[in-house]
């Protein structure tokens, strides 16, 4: 009895957990493997210079490019693991993927650090090119309690009057009691802070789908810069056109070989590091806006909508400036 | 003092407050009792069916939003619609204006209408869900004929597209959204936020802009009558919100009258003369009926009996 409540809460204290999704890909096309790595350790500070992922077993046509994953916290005490993947032509039918990601994180308040390890199994399968699609939905069990709220919307003109007094006062009380438990007042609070320039329509929703393509060109462009820059891409969880600002801001980065470096910004979670930036206009942090940081300052441009063209002009007039 | 310019007064009092971001800037955000959109430059508070919309597409349950909304009702039922929302002002103002008779066939175009638009928005975004939308919405138009439960029809598209399309449709095609946060950002030139005046999301919120005046030209309180999503969840609080309109039977006398009560009604509700308390999901509280009656028969007051 005692050695199983010791081993309990040894799994509970020492374990790692990881969360994946299942991978739909295309043949022939880029992919990003995601995973959620949770130490049960809400004041964990990773160090991603110091976590990695090995890849123990996988299909032939999966290239896996585990040197250039990129961890990032996404709530406290979980990590967000994005692994770049390609996949060849010849790809078919499922498949599973076996990675081990070493995660290293330290608690600063109690004063220890420790690596751990997690071995994640992920399942790929190979779908046709239309329906390989990344798009972040809710789960199927919000549209079931949607479903039965609005059902019962419709009962409330057909129960007794004093069921439909409790059910009301009912919904106020649940509805505050699970806002504060939820916190989504402060969820509430930075959907209103921020402004998502797509949320209300004052550009087009750019959906990521597979991996965006950027023009020979900006290929080109990006490749002979003389000068080296940071780009700063900041986002929040629920804005609608940060996936896809942050996917062509990636490739820009990529095709530089290293004179662009990459840093990602969640406003919600790092306020005091996007204060630093005048990304606030109408009184609200708009987003996605993506800020270029130079010697003599800060450029910043938003929006998701022909995002590739406006920051090679940006670069260019940058690049002009400094010659 | 008489009711209605009571209620006006209220109504531009309220309008500072809902307004206060440009006087209280950093005020700390919380849900506007109305439709009220979150982007607006000035204002400061949570649009109730915007944050719905954004924590349903997430996988959240809106609890937040379900709780201030029913205390709102619960307390007040759809009495915020006719006093503090500043979108009914603009409803008001216009119903003012307008000289035309309100014409059912008119109304039922421009819903179609504004179907059309909404269905549009979400093909955008996805064009399986948009085919559906279109399909299932035009359907129910004329499947339920009864233009009063199509604001309950517009809850249940929003709520849908908001999980199938995973983004906020029904603010791409909410009117309070052109005049708000659309128009403001194209306009102001400094606002830095490039708003692609010929793309299809600003011309499908102009078309709703102008949609929403010509429906309040034609039909008084258009929005808040057939559209307005947050008006049909407020109003399934009326049965039950301490604020109520009574009627005393014996006082009350509709042959002598000839219904001046339900022609008073900007909202069309019939039903008037026949209840001892109007809990009709349509009965906003503004008390336009209590003025017009000449027998005093009807009055607004905080009660808890039934």
């Amino acid at each position: 009895m005692l050695a199983a409540v010791v081993l309990l809460l040894l799994t509970q204290v020492t374990g790692i957990d990881a969360k994946v999704e299942s991978l739909k890909v295309a043949p022939s096309s880029q992919t990003v493997i995601s995973a959620l790595i949770d130490v049960h350790d809400d004041a964990a500070e990773f160090h991603p210079e110091q976590c990695d992922v090995e890849v123990l077993s996988g299909p032939s046509w999966l290239e896996v490019a585990s040197e250039e994953a990129v961890f990032e916290p996404a709530a406290p005490g979980i990590v967000r693991v994005l692994v770049p993947a390609t996949v060849n032509a010849n790809a078919s039918g499922k498949a599973e993927l076996r990675l081990r990601v070493k995660i290293y994180y330290c608690n600063n308040f109690e004063g220890w650090c420790r690596a751990d390890k997690v071995d994640v199994k992920v399942p790929v399968e190979v779908v046709a090119p239309s329906a390989a699609k990344i798009v972040a939905r809710p789960p199927i069990w919000t549209l079931i309690i949607a479903a039965a709220f609005l059902v019962a919307t419709f009962a409330f003109f057909f129960l007794p009057r004093y069921v439909r007094s409790l059910c009301c006062v009912g919904f106020v009380v649940f509805g505050l009691i699970g806002a504060v438990q939820h916190r989504e007042h402060i969820k509430a609070y930075g959907i209103a802070k921020q402004l998502c320039v797509s949320c209300i329509g004052l550009e087009r929703t750019y959906v990521l789908r597979g991996s965006p393509r950027i023009a020979a060109e900006t290929r080109d462009f990006v490749a002979s810069l003389n000068n080296t820059y940071e780009i700063v891409v900041f986002s929040a969880e629920w804005c609608t056109n940060c996936p896809y600002a942050k996917a062509v801001v990636k490739k820009m980065v990529e095709a530089s070989g290293g004179k662009l470096t990459m840093r990602i910004v969640d406003v919600e979670k790092d306020k005091d590091e996007a204060a630093k930036y005048p990304i606030e206009r109408g009184g609200r942090i708009a987003l996605p806006a993506v800020a270029v940081r130079t010697k003599d300052g800060v450029e910043v441009i938003f929006g998701a909508q022909n995002i590739e063209k406006r920051l090679v002009d940006l670069l260019r007039r940058l690049e002009g400036r400094q010659r | 003092m008489r009711l209605p310019r009571i209620r006006r007064i209220v109504q531009f009092c309220v309008l500072p407050i809902a307004y206060i971001g440009f006087i209280v800037p950093g005020i700390v955000h919380f849900v506007w009792p109305s439709i009220h959109c979150y982007a607006c430059p000035l204002s400061a508070w949570i649009c109730p069916i915007g944050a719905m919309q954004n924590f349903v597409k997430e996988g959240r349950f809106p609890f937040f939003v379900l709780g201030t909304m029913f205390g709102a009702g619960v307390g007040f039922g759809r009495a915020v619609c006719a006093w503090v929302c500043p979108f009914g002002l603009l409803n008001d103002i216009l119903a003012g204006i307008s000289r035309f008779r309100t014409r059912l066939r008119v109304v039922e175009l421009l819903l179609a209408v504004f179907l059309a638009l909404f269905s549009l928005s979400a093909a955008l975004v996805d064009l399986r869900a948009g085919v559906a939308i279109a399909l299932f919405s035009f359907f129910a138009l004329f499947a339920i004929k009864r233009f009063y439960l199509f604001k309950y029809l517009v809850l249940v598209v929003t709520v849908g597209a908001a999980i199938v399309c995973a983004d906020t449709i029904f603010c791409k095609v909410c009117a309070v959204a052109t005049f708000e946060a659309s128009l403001p950002y194209a306009i102001s030139p400094s606002a830095g936020i490039p708003v692609e005046v010929l793309g299809a999301p600003f011309l499908i919120h102009l078309a709703v802009g102008v949609l929403a005046i010509v429906g309040l030209l034609w039909a008084r309180r258009f929005w808040c009558r057939y559209i307005c999503p947050f008006g049909a969840i407020l109003g399934l609080a009326n049965r039950f919100s301490v604020l109520r309109l009574m009627r005393d039977p014996q006082k009350c006398n509709p042959k002598t009258c000839r219904s001046a009560c339900i022609r008073a009604c900007s909202m069309g509700v019939t039903s008037i003369p026949r209840l001892k308390s109007v809990d009709s999901t349509d009965c906003i509280r503004c008390g336009d009926c209590v003025d017009a009656c000449p027998n005093r028969a009807l009055r607004l007051r905080f009660s808890l009996k039934r």
